[in-house]
């Protein structure tokens, strides 16, 4: 019965509905938006591997996300300073520490044949590979021990692509950084999914660590410092002794120990955070759908004046009366919603083809969703439904 | 018994100062089975009374007793939409059926009010009754004028009220169509039901067993 009447004004249905459609599918895209982010943000944190604790240039309050998956940020390429190889070398003595990676930046281009690639190039030490455990070969070898005095790249794909056009096996090959000839040893996987920050892997270029200080004047350059504690150890054990070591030769504590599980949660905050803003923001458009509804409700009382007082007349209730005309808003909020719920798995799906982020509409999103449409059509039918009940029947049927 | 009684039924209505008595003292009794005529001309309260004899308005002041016992403003509002379901019919000069619903669903309407059991089975019976067997799933713009206060008759008939109530049934109707709306009527009257009329034609009235007349809310 509701829904016929919904039916019959299709047009100015539609547009009522235009509110609650608008937010419900703006506010389930972005939870999807945000699903999606979060599994990306887990599953780079878990690209880690486990029992990992990372040193950051620079006091970071917990919370703000600087994760290690920026590397490539400009800002944090400033404070590059502050952390020194010895450092590497003083926290490789702690006990239970298994392994430990300078991670240095060295801005600049390779070069072949005219061809330029800009990648990540990082300088790294062997060791990288316990603790980032992403990073996984398609041809040749990872950095060693004995290449640290050797001009020996392993390439992202990104690089393979720019320069090499369709090559797949670019093992031997020179390149060129700035004036100096780097051979390439080793190919990294192109990440398995696509994810938003693993695509860092694709992008990323790996350099032994001795040699990319040769490149920034002799300054080293770290920006983080990955460590990797020894599984039969705890980490939450571990961090203080890092950081009483660290506080030896950087009394100013301008460093910041995370671990694995304070980054998940960092970067979780933000996606929550984001999550929360935008749906304060399309709560308004709820309002506003809510109050179009409020609207064509008082208008339909009005215009079904004389079906109101039939309705009395043959024996209804004022209270049925009431659910009837709450439940036809009801009705045309959550049809809305369903429609919003549509534009979602659209805008979701957009999302997906464009971006590395794998959105998801939770079933928890659409009974949230199919929640928030029935509060809406109560909330802002209630007035028109009581309107409705409260109509004489008699001043109803002599309506015309 | 009784099945209906007025007593000193006034209807006065307030226009800020001006006062409109649409009913003045009017003591009336219809015993069940009756059929009733009410006439009278336009605006002499005819459709007042019919409203409050069918519990949809209330009276001013006087007492209204149905089946003995009082109906008063104390009444709630569930228990006279309850006796609305069960013992009143309402036919009205202007069909007032729902638009775009079908003959069948306009006749189920009350009895999803009155919670009743085989709900299709009944609306169907009683629109059988009123000849629009075939008519079932038409909308009030596919029927005609009789057919359509037929519907409407049906709609009155299906929670099997005791009393009907028809406002000049046949007033927007050409006078064969109304005849068939009277012989109807006069059918449910021989069935046992009991029928108040008000028609301004005094040939349909003839047809009554009583004729009530009324002059600017008094009976005359
Ligand atoms: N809501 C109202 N407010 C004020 N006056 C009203 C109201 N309803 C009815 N009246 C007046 O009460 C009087 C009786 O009206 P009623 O409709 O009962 O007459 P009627 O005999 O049915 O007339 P008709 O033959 O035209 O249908 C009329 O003068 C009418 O104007
Ligand atoms: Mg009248």
């Amino acid at each position: 019965m509701a829904l016929y009447s919904i039916w019959n004004n299709k047009a100015r249905s539609f547009l009522t509905m235009l509110g609650v459609i608008i937010g419900i599918a703006s506010v389930a895209t972005l939870m999807a938006i945000g699903e999606g982010l979060k599994q990306d943000v887990s599953k780079t944190v878990k690209d880690l591997g486990s029992n990992i604790v990372i040193v950051l240039s620079g006091d970071i309050p917990i919370g703000e996300g600087q994760g290690m998956t920026s590397m490539g940020n400009p800002a944090s390429l400033i404070s590059g300073d502050i952390l020194k190889y010895q450092d590497v070398e003083e926290i490789r003595k702690i006990e239970g520490v298994e392994a430990v990676s300078p991670m240095a930046m060295v801005p600049g281009s390779f070069k072949k044949d005219g061809k330029v690639s800009t990648p990540i190039i990082a300088g790294l030490e062997p060791s990288i590979r316990k603790i980032m455990t992403g990073f996984k070969l398609s041809r040749g070898r990872f950095i060693e021990d004995t290449d640290k005095d050797k001009n020996v790249v392993v390439v992202g794909d990104k690089v393979r692509k720019q320069l090499f056009d369709d090559r797949e096996d670019i093992l031997g090959e020179k390149i060129m950084f700035d004036k100096t000839e780097f051979e390439i040893i080793g190919q990294l996987s192109p990440p398995t999914s696509s994810s938003l920050f693993s695509s860092d892997f694709e992008t990323l270029s790996a350099i032994p660590f001795q040699q990319a200080k040769k490149f920034t004047q002799n300054q080293e350059k770290i920006l983080r410092i990955g460590i990797k504690v020894n599984d039969s150890y705890k980490v939450d054990d571990i961090v203080p002794k890092i950081k009483e070591n660290m506080l030896l030769r950087h009394p100013k504590e301008d460093f910041t120990v995370v671990t694995q599980e304070d980054l998940l949660g960092m970067l979780n905050t933000i996606v929550n955070l984001l999550t929360t803003a935008v749906a304060a923001i399309a709560s308004i458009s709820l309002i506003v759908g809510g109050i179009g509804i409020m609207n064509i409700m008082l208008v339909s009382v009005t215009e079904r004046t004389r079906e109101i007082g039939l309705r009395k007349a043959v024996g209804a209730t004022s209270g049925a009366i009431l659910w009837q005309f709450l439940i036809e808003a009801v009705a045309i909020s959550l049809l809305g919603g369903t429609i919003g719920i549509l534009f979602s798995f659209l805008g979701t799906s957009i999302v997906a083809a464009k971006t590395a982020i794998k959105p998801e509409v939770t079933l928890s999103a659409i009974l949230l969703a199919a929640g928030v449409c029935i509060g809406v059509g109560i909330i802002f039918g209630l007035a028109p439904a009581i309107r409705a009940a409260r109509k004489d029947p008699i001043e109803a049927l002599r309506y015309e | 018994m009784n099945l209906i009684k007025l007593q000193n039924v006034s209807k006065i209505y307030q226009h800020g100062k001006l006062e409109m008595v649409a009913l003045k003292d009017i003591t009336i009794t219809v015993q069940k089975g009756q059929f009733l005529a009410i006439m009278g001309p336009s605006g002499s309260g005819k459709s007042t009374l019919m409203h409050i004899i069918g519990l949809l308005d209330r009276p001013t002041s006087g007492s209204y007793f149905l089946e003995g016992k009082e109906i008063s403003l104390r009444t709630s509002d569930k228990v006279l939409a309850r006796l609305r379901q069960e013992k009143f019919g309402f036919v009205f000069q202007t069909f007032n059926l729902l638009p775009r619903l079908r003959a069948l669903d306009q006749v189920i309407l009350p009895t999803i009010y009155a919670r009743a059991k085989n709900r299709w089975q009944k609306a169907e019976k009683v629109l059988e009754k009123v000849g629009l067997k075939e008519r079932i799933n038409h909308c009030p713009s596919e029927l005609s004028g009789g057919e359509q206060q037929r519907v409407a008759i049906a709609r009155a008939l299906v929670n099997s009220p005791e009393i009907i109530l028809a406002d000049e049934p046949t007033g927007n109707l050409d006078s064969k169509s109304g005849e068939e709306i009277l012989k109807i009527l006069i059918e449910l009257n021989k069935e046992g039901k009991t029928v108040i009329l008000v028609t301004h034609d005094p040939n349909l009235a003839n047809q009554a067993e009583r004729i009530i007349k009324l002059k600017d809310g008094r009976i005359v």
